[in-house]
């Protein structure tokens, strides 16, 4: 009982023909645009994605994050990029751009299935579990701190145990 | 009957123009007539995905009819999802909604399984016609609403049969064959003074009027409004005719090289004004005073200017276009958009003829507008007459099962004859060979028990091999018979009721209730591991949304109604149901309310034990009332949830079930609280890692080479089952499994809980982790195996098992 990809396409096609008739063109592929329709709001499946060339992934990217077309500056300072860079390197640096912007925390976006590209956290079981047992020893500690204290001991903690 | 509103994108604007002050009008009447119209209005704003904040209308309504307190003082911790929506509502689509983050392609199929009523008001499709006059973000998220109202409203509200029109030929272009319902409902007429007290007229709207004759236009300078005809007309001869041209509105955007010429006029503030920022009184005002007003606008959805314009009594004249006659009809002047020359000839028309010119004056003195009570009275009315509740009742004294169980059914009959008093009558069809087991206990009952054998049913046909077919042919034969009721409850021998009920449980007010517990289309995804139930719901989805029917889930594991005309109508249309083994109450509730919806209502299950264990399937709807039990003898085991509970009828049996009830609710408030953290978790990592925490299992059959990805760390509930999913990228035909184990960090050996088959068809497998009884922290470890080799660890992650409080966020 879903709308068919069809319907999609043809209304894709008519506004496409609307806006040549005046010089203007759609703000994205028809590969995006039918991407955009069958994915949630604010939700980008990296694994849908990563197949786009620059251009597309670059459209889809703002189109399923942010909800909007890219912005005039943002196409200039991507331009070139998107025809210099290969295809893994552009999205990686695309995608580290927008990861990194408030936009991305206030609009609540969410990019899906990333973990493909991030970087193999290869094991580190015996840092791990060494790092685990040493704040598992000191959490009763911790515990019975005042505020201030507990503050001072997250800090140092942190530079000694660096992230889980 | 409930109606919900969705005025996420209204309380969100700043400002209050066309599509915000038409929800603004319809919704507070709809509030203020909440008794009159006997329609409980529900107002909702979209958080998320499927999920809404219930709305303090009171307040609302304070804020919108009598400017009084501020938009904060709307929100409530009220939340619901479609699936808490009541089955006999109708959703009301009035607002700008195709900027929701809840879509209304995934929205609409929603509702509509849930057999709730969807009304959307479309004031225009500008953007797909004319998509060079709307902004970027529109031409993307606009198709979707469009196309989800055409396919699944059961009403569509326009303002103007044009837009009606220019619906169809869209509807006609991208194949969308179902029949629609439209109901033309004009916008309002009258228009309150909103800034609530007399403001100033701004002196330079006093010296326009004061220096003699002018031609007027009200709105957002924007290319589809089309100012630049008036400049043209000004330009070309208004001028000569000593007629001022005042524009008022703000400039809109594509707008430069327009806004350009107005600054740089060289009749600019002379006898040619561009004014911004009016308050009402300045812009009534001018209205009063001008000789014309014109809108020379390119397009509309209704033009509800033209509307307020034609109450001032000043001659109107309007683009040449169907929707502006619509609207003016006799009592306006109309032009070629195109032509400046045809605007010029018009004033001058008036100019020389003051008689004709009053004639016209006096023609308006005519004109009533349609009000926003109309409106909204048309709206109301629509809704009743579709959806209106007919008074019927109907008889049902009798409930059918199919079953061999005769200690398990008569131990069930009990319940039924002492908590379900409007049944008389038990037809029960069994093999032969326990018919007279049936019939000697079945004696001296207060129910009549009715014996039919399989061999009477099946009347020499065979039998299928499969469960779930077995069961779908006998039950589909088995009401073929004369002797089952035209409306009868269907029943399996392990359903039990927990209190006393009337027939109101299953038919109220005119309607069968049809108690749903799933969706077909994702109870796969739930499944770890497939039964013959599980591929009987498989083949069920397929023939449902292969024939164009919704797809939710109907074996809730309790009693039903059924209507047995509609079932043989479905068996006549369909009866290749007999062969291919489909879920009897699935195909029938799918079919009858498709067929039927003004019969139905559709409401969340009532089912306690179903599932037994919550690990069995992942949960969709949270049934918040229990009034049947689905026995599981393993429940009352030593050990287990219901251990000191009576497994047979008593007198205090409801008492008893209150207990139950509360232990069960106990028991899937960890696995909820479990959830609750997992998804925190989700949340959480999403935002301090700027992706959202995934599991994949990639497997390269070239290089026969298996990798995991996996988040940093997990984080889990205490003492719940947790579903995780697990990706599948690439494509294979080897023998894969995957499992998964937590273990202490302590290290000790590693090996896999609990196992899974791969199956690439499916995209993706269910991972069913139990977490233990204290806050830890564990390895979370993950295995494959190939083609039967050893498994091997693929990834190892740090598994954090927290309570609901999650007290060691403050150390990491």
């Amino acid at each position: 009982m879903n709308i068919k990809e069809e319907c999609f396409e043809q209304i894709y096609e008519i506004m496409k023909m609307e806006l040549a008739q005046k010089g203007e063109k759609m703000p994205c592929t028809k590969n995006v645009f039918l991407l955009y329709q069958t994915s949630r709001t604010y939700e980008a499946d990296y694994l849908k994605i990563k197949i786009l060339n620059n251009v597309e992934f670059f459209q889809a990217v703002y189109l399923l994050l942010f909800n909007r077309v890219p912005d005039e500056e943002a196409q200039i300072c991507w331009m070139e990029k998107m025809e210099t860079l290969e295809n893994s390197e552009f999205q990686k640096q695309v995608l580290s751009s927008v990861r990194g912007s408030q936009e991305y925390v206030i609009k609540g976006s969410k990019l899906i299935n990333y973990c493909l590209a991030e970087e193999d956290t290869k094991d580190n079981e015996t840092k791990l579990s060494r790092k685990v047992r040493i704040l598992n020893r000191l959490y009763p500690i911790y515990a019975r701190l005042p505020e201030q204290l507990k503050d001072f001991m997250r800090k140092h903690i942190k530079k000694y145990v660096g992230k889980i | 009957m409930n109606i919900y509103i969705d005025v996420t994108n209204l309380i969100q604007s700043n400002f209050m123009t066309g599509i915000q002050r038409a929800v603004s009008e319809f919704t507070t009447r709809l509030i203020r007539n909440e008794d009159i119209n006997g329609m409980q209005i529900v107002l909702i704003k979209c958080v998320e995905f499927d999920q809404f904040m219930v709305l303090k209308k009171d307040k609302f309504y304070e804020f919108y009819a009598k400017e009084v307190g501020d938009k904060k003082s709307f929100e409530s911790d009220v939340f619901i999802k479609v699936d808490d929506m009541c089955g006999d509502s109708v959703f009301l689509d009035i607002d700008a909604v195709w900027h929701n983050v809840f879509l209304r392609t995934e929205l609409y199929p929603m509702l509509k399984k849930r057999n709730i009523k969807i009304c959307t008001y479309v004031y225009d499709i500008i953007t797909i016609t004319h998509p060079y006059y709307t902004s970027n973000p529109n031409i993307v998220t606009f198709p979707a609403y469009i196309l989800a109202t055409l396919k699944y409203a059961d009403i569509i509200f326009t303002s103007a049969q044009f837009t009606v029109e220019e619906m169809e030929k869209l509807a006609k272009k991208v194949g969308l064959v179902n029949k629609r319902n439209y109901k033309v409902v004009p916008l309002g007429g009258d228009f309150k003074n909103n800034s609530g007290k007399t403001g100033e007229i701004d002196p330079r709207a006093i010296q326009i009027v004061e220096k003699g004759k002018y031609i007027f236009a009200v709105s957002t300078i924007e290319p589809r409004k089309n100012y630049e005809i008036l400049l043209d007309a000004f330009d070309k001869g208004l001028n000569d005719l000593g007629v001022q041209m005042v524009i008022a509105g703000r400039f809109g955007w594509n707008v430069e090289e327009l806004k350009e010429r107005i600054k740089n006029h060289p009749e600019k503030d002379k006898s040619f004004f561009h004014l911004e920022g009016m308050n009402d009184d300045t812009i009534r005002y001018l209205y009063e005073n001008a000789y014309m007003v014109f809108f020379p606008t390119f397009i509309e959805g209704y033009g509800l200017a033209t509307v307020e314009a034609m109450q001032y009594n000043v001659p109107v004249a309007l683009s040449d276009i169907p929707v502006m006659h619509e609207v003016g009809g006799d009592y306006c002047d109309y032009f070629d958009p195109y032509n400046p020359l045809e605007v010029v000839e018009i004033v001058r028309k008036y100019l020389n003829n003051p008689n004709l010119y009053e004639e016209r004056k006096n023609l308006l003195k005519n004109y009533q507008p349609y009000t926003w009570d109309q409106a909204e009275q048309d709206i109301v009315k629509a809704i009743r007459t579709q959806f209106s509740v007919h008074n019927v009742s109907v008889k049902c004294r009798q409930m059918v099962f199919l079953t061999a169980r005769v200690d398990a059914f008569f131990d069930t009959l009990d319940f039924i004859e002492n908590l379900m008093p409007f049944i008389e009558e038990i037809v029960v069809c069994c093999p032969e060979q326990v018919k007279d087991k049936f019939i000697n206990k079945g004696k001296n009952r207060r129910i009549l028990i009715t014996i039919m054998t399989d061999e009477e049913v099946l009347a020499g046909e065979k039998l299928p091999d499969d469960h779930q077919q077995r069961n779908t042919f006998l039950r589909c034969k088995m009401l073929m018979s004369n002797r089952i009721d035209d409306v009868f409850i269907m029943s399996d021998d392990d359903y039990r009721p927990m209190f006393k009920m009337g027939l109101d449980v299953f038919f109220e007010r005119g309607k069968y209730n049809a108690y749903f517990f799933h969706d077909l289309g994702e109870w796969e995804d739930g499944v770890k591991e497939m039964t013959s139930y599980d591929r009987g719901m498989v083949r069920t989805n397929e023939f449902l949304t292969k024939n164009g029917f919704y797809n939710l889930q109907y074996s809730s594991h309790m009693p039903q109604i059924i209507d047995k005309g509609i079932y043989k109508e479905m068996l006549r249309e369909f009866p290749e149901i007999l062969d291919i083994g489909v879920d009897e109450w699935s195909s029938y509730f799918n079919y009858a309310i498709s067929k039927y919806p003004s019969k139905f209502r559709v409401l969340p299950y009532l089912t306690l034990g179903w599932p037994g264990h919550v690990s069995d399937w992942e949960l969709k709807v949270d049934n918040k009332i229990y009034l049947f039990e689905n026995y599981y003898e393993n429940l009352y085991a030593p050990n287990e949830i219901f251990e000191n509970f009576s497994e047979q009828y008593n007198s205090d049996i409801e008492k008893e079930n209150v207990e139950k009830i509360r232990v069960f609710d106990e028991e899937r408030q960890e696995h909820k609280n479990g959830k609750i953290i997992y998804e925190n978790y989700m949340r959480k990592y999403n935002l301090k890692y700027r992706y959202a925490p995934s599991f994949i299992f990639e497997f390269d059959e070239k290089e026969n080479r298996a990798k995991f990805y996996a988040p940093r760390y997990i984080q889990l509930g205490v003492n719940s089952w947790n579903k995780i999913p697990v990706i599948l990228e690439g494509m294979s035909s080897a023998d894969i499994k995957i499992g998964w184990s937590l273990s202490s960090i302590k290290g000790e050996e590693k090996k896999p809980v609990e196992i899974c088959n791969v199956d690439y068809d499916r995209k993706k497998v269910l991972l069913a982790v139990r977490t233990p009884n204290e806050e830890q922290n564990l390895f979370f470890n993950l295995f494959y195996s190939i083609n039967g080799a050893k498994f091997q660890v693929g990834k190892t992650i740090i598994a954090k098992i927290v309570k609901k409080n999650e007290r060691e966020k403050e150390l990491y």
